[in-house]
């Protein structure tokens, strides 16, 4: 019998046509979930061939990126597209028979936080949706990846996908993670050692007693950023934490058909002695919390680390100059204008609990905006059931509705041109959160610490019994008064222009 | 091609790197209006190329002493493209065999796009589906 790893067993247990020198793998899609910004164009493709939705049942639909966070705006698109868009969606849904988890309705939030608190993603499932974090899914043994609107189209059809068949990469992350460093910390860790094309062709198994170790929510988060190191998709292969999680849950099997499940699921997993095509290990007792300091995830040190010399490291120079952050000198103590806490990689309930057990009792700092976004209606209710919620307002944070909000800052929720906002998103290239918005990546926990020091902080320094507070009189790094006229950027603000350029 | 003789003309022959800077697909629809099937070409832009393929119009790389004999050619020549050997001819001056991804050639061949092509899968969908544990 041939050992297969767990991705092997997915891919071939889904395969409709082999690939043959004709044509790649046609692969059956067991989970499509779409929302209103991909979708449209995939349901005017299918109109004018005058096609149907293949399986409305396996088709989710959701409102994440351009709905307003502001309760108050909710009904009041920021503008006319994004309005149109949500329009589209629910006119497809209606007339396909999509179940539409609306504004409104309990279920709503981010594609990726609402589909697994439902159930949706099961272990061994072929899963798509036309966004790039759909790698998220992979947390329960799925094979999930994200699709363009092309290909949406194509699943909306048929139900199936061409796909080239990927290599497999095994990171095996061994002990346990110290205190004060998280999942987040971890995944921009390994991003960091592969570079933001080192995944490229690859779908990443995370294994080894410290993702074992893991929560599903850590697990998420981790796979979430796979993207971001150029692979195809990151899984996780199911056990016992997986299974408690989905036992219950709405679209979760019941009954006989669990037990059935179960069985099932037990399988997927890469076999003993199962060859992958390259290997990483990751000793997960050396890690520290992780800030990013370019407009790449891939560019990012620890906290406490120097930030590299452009004159050493010139690959780092144009990340560096727009970031206008200083080189050779760690980011601790670098003054922030915004902290972001939210997103469909650390928008969870257990994200928001680290976040307020820091800011319990404290108050975010004076000039600082803080905004915390709850991933999905499930998680902002249990927020706020559990007193977070009233920890975040006590601190003087903005608590908003559920939306990908200040990520991609598609619906009015983003920075002020220059402004440097610490974000646990996934995502800081250039102007992403804001036109000529500065973008730092890092844990909740590194969030919450910062936003009350008003300056990048060591979360180690916030646990309970740490020594001290962490705080320094005064930040090391001020925030910039030079004029920001004095930077020019390309129209495609990847690269400052100074004045010699022009 | 604005001349009265540009008209009915079905393949362009384009000097290197056509394309480049190209990232939308309306390069390709404004060629394809205007009648062409084939744009030959010593060296193409990535993303013109796969939007060519995307859109039916065979965008071909040609080895560099093809395209000046193409240059060279009397413009009365006849260039003619065949896709299953995957040669271009020169009158019956001059040939040239170009490579193409298997995938697209098939594409072409069937008349189909990708979406077309999955759907003539259907019995395999079909079967799919009544296999599959639900």
């Amino acid at each position: 019998m041939q050992k297969r790893t767990a991705f092997e067993k997915i891919w071939q247990a889904h395969l409709v046509q082999a690939e043959s020198p004709e044509h790649p793998a046609l692969l059956y899609i067991d989970r499509h979930l779409i929302h209103e910004v991909t979708s449209p164009q995939a349901f005017a493709e299918l109109a004018r061939r005058g096609l149907t939705v293949r399986r409305p049942d396996k088709t989710f639909a959701t409102l994440d990126h351009s709905v307003p966070s502001d309760r108050e705006k909710r009904l009041a698109y920021p503008d006319s597209l994004a309005r149109e868009q949500v329009a589209t969606l629910r006119r497809h849904c209606r007339a396909f028979g999509i179940p539409l988890f609306d504004l409104g309705s309990q279920e709503q939030g981010i594609v990726h936080v609402m589909g697994p608190e439902l159930g949706l993603t099961l272990p061994g499932q072929t899963l798509v949706c036309g966004d790039s974090h759909t790698a998220t899914h992979g947390a329960f043994g799925a094979l999930a990846f994200g699709i363009g609107t092309s290909e949406v189209a194509h699943v909306l059809a048929t139900q199936c996908l061409w796909q080239r068949r990927p290599k497999t990469m095994s990171i095996d992350v061994e002990g346990q993670l110290p205190p004060g460093v998280s999942a987040k910390d971890l995944i921009l860790a390994i991003i960091r050692r592969l570079g933001a094309a080192g995944g490229r062709g690859y779908v990443i198994e995370y294994r080894g007693s410290g993702i074992r170790a893991l929560s599903m929510d850590e697990r998420m988060t981790v796979c979430n950023m796979s993207i971001e190191a150029g692979a195809r998709a990151g899984l996780v292969a199911p056990d016992a934490t997986t299974f408690a999680y989905l036992e219950g849950r709405p679209y979760a099997p019941r009954g006989a058909a669990w037990e059935a499940s179960l069985d099932r699921w037990q399988g997927i997993r890469s076999d003993e002695g199962a060859s992958f095509d390259a290997a990483l290990r990751i000793d997960a007792r050396e890690l520290r919390p992780m800030v990013t300091f370019g407009t790449s995830p891939d560019q990012a040190v620890a906290i406490d680390e120097d930030l590299p010399l452009p004159a050493l490291r010139p690959e780092f120079s144009s990340g560096l100059a727009y970031m206008r952050l200083e080189p050779g000198q760690p980011l601790l103590g670098t003054a922030l204008d915004v902290v972001f806490i939210g997103s469909c990689t650390n928008g969870r309930l257990s994200d928001l609990r680290v976040a307020a057990e820091i800011l319990r009792g404290r108050k975010k700092a004076k000039h600082l905006r803080l905004l915390i976004v709850p991933g999905s209606e499930s998680v902002k209710r249990q927020a706020e059931a559990e007193g977070l919620a009233e920890i975040f307002l006590q601190a003087g944070a903005e608590w908003r509705e559920p939306s990908c909000s200040m990520c991609i800052a598609m619906n009015g929720d983003q920075i002020a041109p220059g402004q440097l906002a610490l974000s646990t998103s996934n995502r800081n290239f250039a102007g992403r959160q804001g036109k000529l918005g500065r973008t730092i990546l890092g844990s909740p926990a590194t969030a919450a610490a910062s936003a009350i020091s008003g300056y990048v902080a060591d979360p180690r320094n916030f646990l309970a019994g740490a020594t001290h507070d962490g705080s320094l009189a005064e930040p090391r790094i001020a925030l910039s008064s030079a004029p920001r006229e004095r930077y020019r950027y390309r129209s495609d603000h990847t690269r400052a222009l100074s004045e010699a350029d022009s | 091609m604005n001349a009265r003789e540009g008209e009915g003309l079905k393949i362009l022959v384009a000097g290197p790197n056509f394309g480049c800077g190209s990232s939308r697909e309306h390069a390709v629809w404004a060629l394809a209006a205007y009648g062409f099937r084939a744009i030959l070409s010593p060296s193409m832009g990535d993303i013109f190329r796969s939007n060519a393929s995307k859109n039916g119009l065979l965008a071909l790389e040609i080895g560099p002493a093809f395209y000046a004999q193409l240059c060279a050619a009397d413009p009365a020549s006849k260039i003619s493209i065949e896709l299953e050997p995957q040669r271009v001819r020169l009158d019956t001056t001059a040939e040239y065999y170009f490579s193409i991804d298997g995938f697209a050639k098939s594409c072409l061949m069937r008349g189909l796009d990708q979406l077309a092509y999955i759907l003539s899968f259907e019995a395999a969908i079909a079967r799919y589906e009544r296999e599959a544990a639900t």
